[in-house]
């Protein structure tokens, strides 16, 4: 046999593979400051950069009127009184920080990026615009007007439209996590509704502070100082009781869009948050049926029959619910072969046990993201800020890698016995 | 400083290694030196139809994704008008699954007349979601259209329209694959937790023994000078009024691009930019402004867009901008605001150095473009430029001569 031939590469044969068996875990330093707020500090990582991020129960829970946890934070963007707009964001420009500032249905968050060596000269700054925004009509007044605008645009998107009425379908439009904003609502606002706003929910009693990346000593003595006085303390927000729609009747909806080359589809129900027990088992069927490319709906839907560029099913969490959403933008005339394929995939998760082979490479994929999803003090830190928001800690990853590590095929056809049925959920069509 | 080692095959595959012990993972990058560029004008989308049926299996390997994701990986990629890009994220421990994915849709594609019409119209669809269900999502093709007469940027990736992706056949994959998917046509870089000496290993393994192909000899016509303003009116339902004005500017490894880029950021970049100030919060002529630049390998575009005022008149919209360009030709800027777009574009740097991928994905972007070490050094040709480079490249650039413009009109309803 001649000697090339011993060489001859079998390309059939995959690789010997290694399961992710155990992850290292960034584990937080937990501090607080003088006042009490909480620190979480994520450290050790090669560039000179930081990120700071407070994290206030001032979410969409909390508003009183539509727009105030949103607009507030956009606000907040816009400067203060020693630093007006076009000053504080010419500042940080000059030194090249980044900052960023959202309302999510229960928190709000104010993200600094910064390069260790300028974070004392930006840190006073986001000092004052923290405690005490500005808030200046006029910038207030063109701020809506690009809002308006945008909405406008998105209000001509079947998929933005059926997001929409997905999440008003499920939680009722006046509920924080149902409504979704009409023009109407910018009408109403004024910069008094925002400063009313930020003074009952931005105080130290109701802040958490999460910071990572290169982060010494002297990036915490500065974050103390700016943050840690008695200057700033306040009353803990009350928990509102919010009543949601009691969405179980079954609401099938379908808008028509005249002219459209695709439907948007939303299909689900409500589901649990992730602090709820069936939760991280869950989470496994949904990657099977829609959570990765490889997926039943995506392999189904878009690899065999090329109804659609892409489709996915997810769980959303929030501090007082939870659900299920498979999304998706097909042609609108196979809009009702895909809802049916759709269906399909969730009763052959209810009839069928799903093979070793599959749940193998589920357990493999799912691990292997989780440790991409904890790599660098950046990543480990925007995870923990969706578990001590739940009151969860970093068990909660080890727990989950036990779960992926352990269930088994039964509880899987269990679960989405329990929880698929399709007779039980929305579906919304746009297009 | 991002280290790496570089060695080429015999096969004239080029290898990037950047060790990083600090992650787990292991990031693995190839560059094809194809775009929608290299495409026949009667068969755009071509190249980026092509990267989709990459992942429909290979000789020896009935599906891409599936292995991967197994060894707990997860893979995309992405096409552009200069180059083709596919990359796997994935637990250093399972390394040698990459190599031998990647290796093997290199050595030899599967696809078939079913493979084809399948991702032809997965394709079809994302044509439509992107370009045609969204308001304004007809832009790009009126830009590219407009800005180049001669040169392939002339269409965008996805294709000018969809019949040429309806048109594809086997023969056209074939042809394209043979041409520009060779060892000699693709740059790797492997980062994360592995040892040049591994890579090395794994390169030769499955990577040596896949055939050269023939040099590739790009002839694209070169744009020509553009001598007079051209305009486009547009009228769609869109909800308010838009426009957008290009300037060609010079290609990625000019110093044009350099100081352009930056000029671009001095423009529109953030609430504190000048065009913000000028246009949007003291005129109140656009709701929202901004700048950027193509960043092309061949000769690119500066983009200038904004969203008007309801009810603002388009045309002293643009003489209003136009104002404001014109101060750039005429005088110098003052030195803070040079300095402050420096500071930026290093704090920039510094932040996207942080992602592993991000860091493979561009050692191999600036290997394409000449030189790997770029990564370690352009950061010194922005520090570099000065207020007369502003000047002098402003004067060059706004010229009407030298710009397209569209009015884009929402329909009256």
């Amino acid at each position: 046999m001649p000697i090339k031939n011993k060489l001859k590469l079998d390309r059939t044969a995959t690789p010997p593979l290694a399961r992710v068996e155990k992850l290292n875990v960034l584990l937080p330093e937990k501090l607080a400051l003088p006042n009490g707020i909480p620190v979480y500090v994520f450290t050790g990582m090669q560039q000179d950069a930081v990120k700071v991020e407070w994290v206030f129960n001032a979410g969409k829970w909390y508003e009183h009127e539509r727009l105030q946890a949103s607009m507030t934070a956009r606000m907040m963007k816009e400067g203060c009184k020693d630093y007006p707009s076009h000053e504080f964001n010419d500042l940080l420009d000059f030194y090249g920080a980044t900052v960023k500032s959202s309302a999510g249905p229960d928190t709000s968050s104010f993200q600094l990026y910064s390069l260790n060596k300028h974070l004392a000269q930006v840190l006073p700054m986001i000092e004052d615009v923290i405690k005490e925004p500005l808030v200046d009509p006029r910038d207030l007044e063109i701020v809506v007007q690009a809002n308006r605008e945008q909405l406008k645009v998105n209000l001509m998107k079947p998929d933005y439209l059926a997001d929409k009425l997905y999440s008003e379908t499920l939680y009722g439009s006046t509920h924080p996590y149902g409504y979704d904003l009409e023009l109407a609502d910018y009408d109403n606002l004024a910069p008094e509704k925002l400063h009313s706003y930020h003074k009952e929910f931005y105080n130290a009693s109701n802040c958490s502070i999460v910071v990572s990346g290169n982060v010494d000593s002297k990036v915490m003595k500065l974050i103390e100082r700016e943050f840690g006085g008695a200057d700033w303390l306040g009353d803990k927000p009350r928990v509102h009781l919010r009543k949601d729609l009691d969405s179980k009747e079954r609401v099938s909806r379908n808008e028509v869009m005249q002219g459209s080359y695709q439907s948007a589809l939303r299909i689900g129900k409500k589901m649990f948050n992730k602090a709820t027990p069936d939760y991280q088992e869950f989470s496994v069927v949904n990657t099977i049926l829609g959570g990765y490319f490889g997926s039943r709906l995506m392999s189904n839907i878009r690899e065999e029959k090329g109804y659609t560029y892409g489709i996915y099913s997810g769980l959303s969490s929030m501090r007082h619910g939870g659900h299920l959403i498979v999304s998706t933008e097909v042609g609108v005339d196979v809009r009702q072969a895909a809802i049916d394929e759709i269906y399909a995939e969730m009763l052959r998760l209810q009839d069928e046990p799903v093979s070793q082979d599959e749940l193998e490479l589920v357990r493999n994929y799912m691990l292997g993201r989780l440790q991409n999803g904890l790599d660098g003090p950046f990543k480990v830190a925007s995870m923990y800020k969706g578990l001590y928001t739940y009151e969860l800690d970093i068990d909660y990853i080890y727990s989950l890698v036990e779960v992926i590590n352990t269930i088994t095929p039964e509880r899987i056809q269990e679960l989405a016995n329990k929880y698929l049925d399709p007779t039980t959920m929305h579906e919304i069509t746009v297009g | 400083m991002i280290k790496y080692e570089r060695f080429t095959l015999d096969n004239g595959l080029r290898v990037l290694v950047h060790e990083d012990e600090t992650t787990p993972l292991a990031a693995v990058n190839l560059l094809y030196d194809v775009g929608s560029r290299d495409e026949d004008a009667e068969k755009t989308g071509f190249a980026h139809l092509f990267e989709h049926l990459m992942f429909e299996g290979s000789k020896n390997i009935e599906d891409f994704d599936e292995p991967l994701q197994r060894a707990g990986g997860e893979s995309n990629a992405f096409t552009n008008n200069d180059i083709t890009n596919y990359y796997d994220v994935l637990p250093a421990s399972n390394l040698e699954t990459a190599f031998w994915l990647e290796s093997d849709r290199m050595l030899s594609l599967d696809i078939n007349k079913e493979s084809l019409d399948l991702q032809r119209k997965v394709v079809i669809e994302e044509f439509k979601e992107n370009y045609l269900t969204q308001p304004f999502g007809d832009v790009w093709h009126l830009v590219s259209a407009l800005a180049y007469k001669v040169h392939p940027y002339q269409w965008p990736t996805i294709g000018r329209n969809l019949e040429h992706i309806e048109g594809f056949k086997l023969n056209d994959v074939k042809q394209f694959f043979k041409k520009y998917y060779v060892p000699n046509n693709a740059i790797l870089v492997v980062g994360g937790n592995v040892k040049v000496d591994q890579v090395k290993g794994l390169s030769e393994k499955w990577f040596g023994d896949i055939p050269k192909g023939k040099p590739i000899n790009r002839l694209l016509p070169k744009e020509p000078l553009q001598t007079e303003k051209r305009v486009l009116e547009v009228h769609a339902d869109v909800p308010g009024d838009a426009l957008y004005k290009m300037f060609h500017m010079g290609d990625r490894n000019s110093d044009n691009f350099y100081v352009v880029d930056l000029l671009s950021d001095i423009l529109a970049s953030g609430n504190a930019s000048i065009l913000y100030r000028r246009l949007v919060k003291e005129l109140r002529l656009f709701t929202e402004i901004e700048a950027y630049v193509t960043g092309t390998s061949d000769d690119g575009l500066l983009i200038l867009e904004g969203k008007l005022v309801p009810g603002a008149n388009m045309k002293k919209a643009e003489k209003a901008l136009d104002d404001e360009l014109d101060k750039f030709a005429q005088s110098l800027i003052n030195e803070r605001e040079l300095l402050k777009v420096k500071n930026k574009q290093e704090s920039v740097t510094v932040f996207s150095e942080v992602n592993l991928l991000h860091r493979a994905m561009n050692l191999a972007y600036y290997e394409v473009l000449g030189d790997a070490n770029l990564i370690n050094t352009e950061m010194d040709k922005y520090l570099a430029i000065t207020t007369a480079d502003v000047l002098e490249h402003s004067q060059n650039i706004f010229k009407q001569e030298n710009s397209s413009v569209i009015y884009y009109y929402a329909n009256k309803k």
